[in-house]
């Protein structure tokens, strides 16, 4: 069974209707309406809708209405229900607008009804507008139009001191009342009339209209120290105060309301606009939520929980869930659901929304409510559109994490096929020259047409192919270890210029028409792997030597760079067609070389990205530039902290 | 065999020309080599050959360029050499469109000698 609270229209006895409450359990929901006479169209539209979203319609229920119920009829109704083996499952509750002279008594109920219910009915609370479309008088609402306390104090104090004031004059100032136009003595009592509709009212201001006519009548009106209305101009005054009072309070409350509404919705736009600030900096949907999470106590909302869905899964994952806190749970159903809810722990009202991160309920926010229904209406309304705005940002993050996703993976992909083909032709062709060539001497042998010649041109090639196979399987194995960090680099200091001589040496036994000139000041010592940094050096000169185009000429040097006194650079530079300025970057990437098919320049394309690893793992680097007058410059860039400087020459 | 018929090699790798070249001289062929679509083209022209063993990964372009060359171009009509595929790419689209565009037979690296010697005879 459905129990819904609500205030509002006018109806029928309750006791009466609860007696036609059904008995045991009934498939037809019972609304039940508990009823102020202050509720507004809007506010009945709102209701009917709320009804609706629980998945009932008004035509299957039973309505009980009843107005001005009092607490103790209002737990009699509930009593009844269950005695009669109903259960209630839901709540709704509506927020009364904080100057309902009932407030009270609503604020009590509603206490009342969250102790009961708890963990056993869910209270949802209903927004009401406050802007009480029906009763308007001036823009009043008849809330106003009852009498307080206040309304009565404030307009007597008003009454007095234009009475005093006007006695003292007429006491120390004779001279000046007696000249005074009837009219002004009039203003004198005119002023806290208006003063007092303009703050507090139409009420307290006809009470100070009232008052001070009264006054005014009796001691300064002839005939003196009578009440008389006899003349015009008596009746005259009485309309001219009661008038004022009117158009000044009523002014005055819409300019209030005005003033009140404005101030909310700039509260809640700079607040906006604060959330909107810090968030959007954020890179991904994820930082967005922790963000929001980590600063939500700064919205100034009350008390605040927040649970990001992977929290939530993990509760679940885990079986904690008979662990978890109230709240806890319901943030879960709120996260499978996808549905705002409310639950009530400790006495205390907590609603729970969720965000909504491109459709899909990524966090919940729980927040108390507060007890004052003014306050819990505008923190609602705060909730509502945080929720919103958090969610719509994170949603635009995520959309351009997954285009970027999308993209990423494409291009890996891409990367994927380009290296299987790279590495297929790398490792095919020598196979198949290999294979052809021993084939060729095979089958010409048999058929005695080998000539000594030839047999000497295949062996070279099938033994060149099976080195050229040799050292790439050695680049791929160098790489793995690399990237995996197997390798470690052991540093010292290390004399470049003996580096570079053995590398010299080494080279001329392999290739006999390579020139590469060393200026390198012998004693040049830098922080480096001796068997690394001559691997990589080695690299480089290759490289230079397979790219030259006239023979092979390099030329080394080596030099402390002005703005990094602890750094030192060995530069290699080669004489060959240099490097276009779009592969600048790239020439360190793994396989580059095979995006450009120029593979007449045999090699693995490996190389460059050892090369590079390889400076890396010594905390160096390597870099690559044009030479102005033609030709790469590789940089080599060693540190020398740790070296004894006077080791240097 | 009346005059030596001339073959054409297409193939970036120098490796995979020579003992190709040293086989088919020995074979009673003449043999031209070419290193790259341009230079391809440009043999083609020259020695209008008999057989070409094509390549398709060539450094300025796709060996694919040269068979839709020869079935297209006004340039090579007068002649109508067997072409021999002869590349690393195993998927079944390129062998496709090679035999689509007059290619003889498709033979993917390594390959068996004696085979391709089959297939130019």
């Amino acid at each position: 069974m459905l129990c819904v609270g609500a205030f509002g229209q006018p109806g029928r006895d309750i006791a009466e209707a609860a007696a036609t409450a059904p008995q045991g359990g009934t498939a037809r929901p019972i609304l039940i309406l508990l009823a102020d006479n202050l509720i507004s169209v809007t506010d009945w539209n709102n209701w009917q809708k709320r009804y609706a979203d629980l998945g009932f319609h008004l035509d299957d229920t039973l309505f009980i209405l009843d107005d001005y119920l009092g607490p103790t009829d209002f737990k009699a109704v509930f009593d009844r229900i269950e005695a009669a083996g109903g259960t209630i499952s839901a709540l709704m509750l509506g927020m009364m607008p904080a100057r309902n002279r009932r407030r009270h008594w609503i604020n009590a109920a509603y206490t009342y009804l969250e102790d009961r219910f708890a963990g056993t009915a869910s209270i949802t609370y209903v927004p009401l507008s406050q802007d009480q479309k029906d009763g308007r008088f001036f823009g009043l609402t008849r809330a106003d139009l009852r009498l307080q306390h206040e309304q009565i104090t404030w307009p007597v104090i008003g009454a007095l001191l234009a009475f005093l004031i006007s006695e003292l004059t007429l006491a120390y100032l004779p001279n000046i009342f007696y000249s005074l136009h009837r009219g002004n003595i009039f203003l004198i009592f005119l002023a806290p009339t208006i003063l007092i509709s303009l703050r507090m009212g139409v009420i307290a201001g006809l009470v100070s209209s009232l008052l001070n006519i009264l006054i005014l009548n009796y001691y300064y009106v002839f005939p003196l120290n009578s009440l008389a209305f006899a003349t015009p101009v008596d009746i005259f005054s009485i309309v001219i105060f009661f008038t004022i009072s009117i158009l000044v309070s009523g002014a005055a409350g819409r300019l209030r309301n005005k003033f009140v509404q404005s101030t909310q919705a700039e509260r809640q736009a700079r607040l906006l606009f604060r959330v909107n600030q810090r968030l959007i900096k954020q890179q991904s949907a994820d930082a967005i939520l922790d963000t929001f999470s980590q600063e939500l106590n700064d919205f100034d909302l009350g008390e605040t929980r927040f649970f990001k869905r992977t929290d939530l899964d993990a509760v679940e994952r885990n079986g904690t869930e008979d662990t978890a806190d109230a709240i806890e749970q319901a943030a879960l159903e709120v996260l499978q659901e996808g549905k705002a809810e409310s639950v009530t722990e400790s006495g205390k009202s907590w609603r729970l929304k969720p965000i909504f991160v491109n459709k899909t309920p990524r966090a919940v926010v729980a927040l108390k409510l507060d007890d004052q229904l003014s306050r819990r209406q505008d923190s609602l309304q705060t909730l509502a559109a945080l929720t919103l705005v958090v969610g719509s940002l994170a949603s635009l993050r995520q959309l351009a994490e997954d285009l970027e996703d999308g993209r990423l993976r494409e291009e890996r992909e891409k990367i994927r096929a380009l290296l299987l083909s790279s590495v297929s032709h790398d490792l095919k062709t020598p196979l198949a020259s290999i294979i052809g060539s021993l084939g060729v001497i095979k089958n010409l042998k048999q058929q005695h047409r080998l000539s000594e010649e030839n047999h000497e041109t295949l062996l070279q090639t099938a033994l060149d192919e099976a080195r050229r196979l040799d050292s790439f399987i050695t680049n791929i194995l160098d790489m793995t270890r690399l990237e995996s960090g197997q390798v470690q680099a052991k540093l010292e200091a290390v004399d470049l210029y003996g580096l570079a001589l053995d590398v010299r040496d080494r080279l001329a036994r392999k290739f006999n028409n390579f020139a590469v000139d060393i200026q390198i000041e012998p004693g040049s010592h830098a922080m480096a792997d001796p068997v690394l940094s001559e691997q990589v050096l080695q690299n480089i000169l290759e490289n230079a030597y397979k790219y030259a185009q006239d023979g092979g000429k390099a030329e080394l040097a080596a030099f402390v760079p002005e703005h990094e006194p602890h750094a030192l650079h060995l530069s290699v530079r080669d004489f060959g067609p240099g490097i276009p300025e779009s592969r600048l970057k790239s020439v360190f990437n793994k396989f580059e070389r095979l995006k450009y098919t120029d593979s007449q320049v045999p090699g693995t394309g490996l190389g460059m990205a050892i090369a590079k690893a390889m400076m890396q793992a010594q905390n160096g680097d390597i870099t690559a530039a044009n030479h102005p007058a033609g030709g790469a410059i590789f940089t080599l860039i060693f540190h020398r902290n740790g070296i004894d400087q006077s080791k240097d020459s | 065999m009346s005059a030596r018929k001339t073959a054409l090699i297409i193939d970036d790798a120098a490796s995979i020309r020579t003992f190709i070249k040293i086989s088919l001289d020995a074979g009673g062929w003449i043999v031209h080599e070419a290193g790259s679509v341009a230079g391809g083209r440009k043999q083609i022209a020259e020695h209008a050959p008999d057989l070409i063993i094509l390549d398709l990964g060539l450094p300025d372009g796709d060996g694919l360029e040269i068979l839709q060359a020869l079935a297209e171009q006004d340039a090579f009509a007068h002649i109508s050499p067997r072409v021999i595929v002869l590349t690393v790419r195993k998927d079944p689209d390129t062998k496709q469109s090679a035999l689509r565009l007059g290619a003889h037979s498709f033979l993917t690296k390594p390959f068996d000698m004696e085979t391709l010697l089959e297939l130019v005879d």
